[in-house]
């Protein structure tokens, strides 16, 4: 059976300057042979991963390199985004490959969301203790 | 109407619809305390890409494409 890890809730601010807890996740991720440890939010309400420009470029990707257009909706859907697959450590789990849209601008956080962290991931939260539980997919899991 | 005009009123009902109001009180103090976690004003952000099922089906074949080539 494979490990669950757990990871606390994290306290984040808005522009405003109010507070709330944020189920953050610390992940290291690898590109052309670069690494940068950063927090990604858990958003199952994400039809996908979501890449905020400058860390892509933090990452040595290439905005004219990435030829594949994604095409992003909601809130972001004036937002130019290309699709880029990045190697993602999550505690002490195997790595995975881990596709994002990486969106023309920051003004939005690392979104984990269906495509395909919760592909590759369970997720419990436990909000009222402050902690929730990764565990990865197990071999024998429905697509 | 004031509670003063209300309360009479009231005192008339029968038991059963005395309970109806208490049940009907009860459940509008519960909408207006869990509505005031809202906060008025308030700008809440909302980054989440819904329904980008393009997207999806995009990062999809990126994906698969990467697996065939990490296979070959």
């Amino acid at each position: 059976m494979i490990e669950s890890q757990q990871f606390p809730f994290i306290e984040a601010r808005d522009i405003y300057g109010d507070s709330d807890l944020v189920p953050s996740l610390p992940l290291t991720l690898s590109y052309g042979g670069k690494h940068i440890e950063m927090f990604g939010l858990l958003d199952t309400g994400s039809s996908i991963n979501v890449l905020p420009y400058s860390l892509g470029c933090e990452l040595g990707a290439v905005w004219e390199n990435q030829t594949l257009a994604v095409q992003l909706a909601g809130n972001l859907a004036s937002v130019e985004a290309r699709g880029v697959s990045v190697s993602a450590q999550i505690g002490d789990f195997a790595p995975v490959k881990l596709v994002f849209a990486w969106s023309q601008t920051d003004d939005v956080p690392i979104l984990l969301g269906r495509m395909n962290f919760f592909l590759e991931f369970d997720v419990c939260f436990y909000r009222s203790q402050m902690f929730f539980e990764v565990r990865p997919k197990s071999k024998d899991s429905a697509q | 109407m004031s509670v003063t005009e209300l309360l009479p009123s009231l005192k008339t009902l029968s038991r059963t619809d005395k309970l109806k109001v208490m049940q009907f009180l009860a459940q509008e103090l519960e909408v207006e305390e869990e509505l005031s976690l809202l906060q008025s004003g308030k700008t809440y952000q909302i980054w989440s890409p819904l329904n980008s099922h393009k997207a999806v089906q995009t990062l999809a074949t990126l994906l698969e494409s990467e697996q065939q080539v990490r296979n070959d």
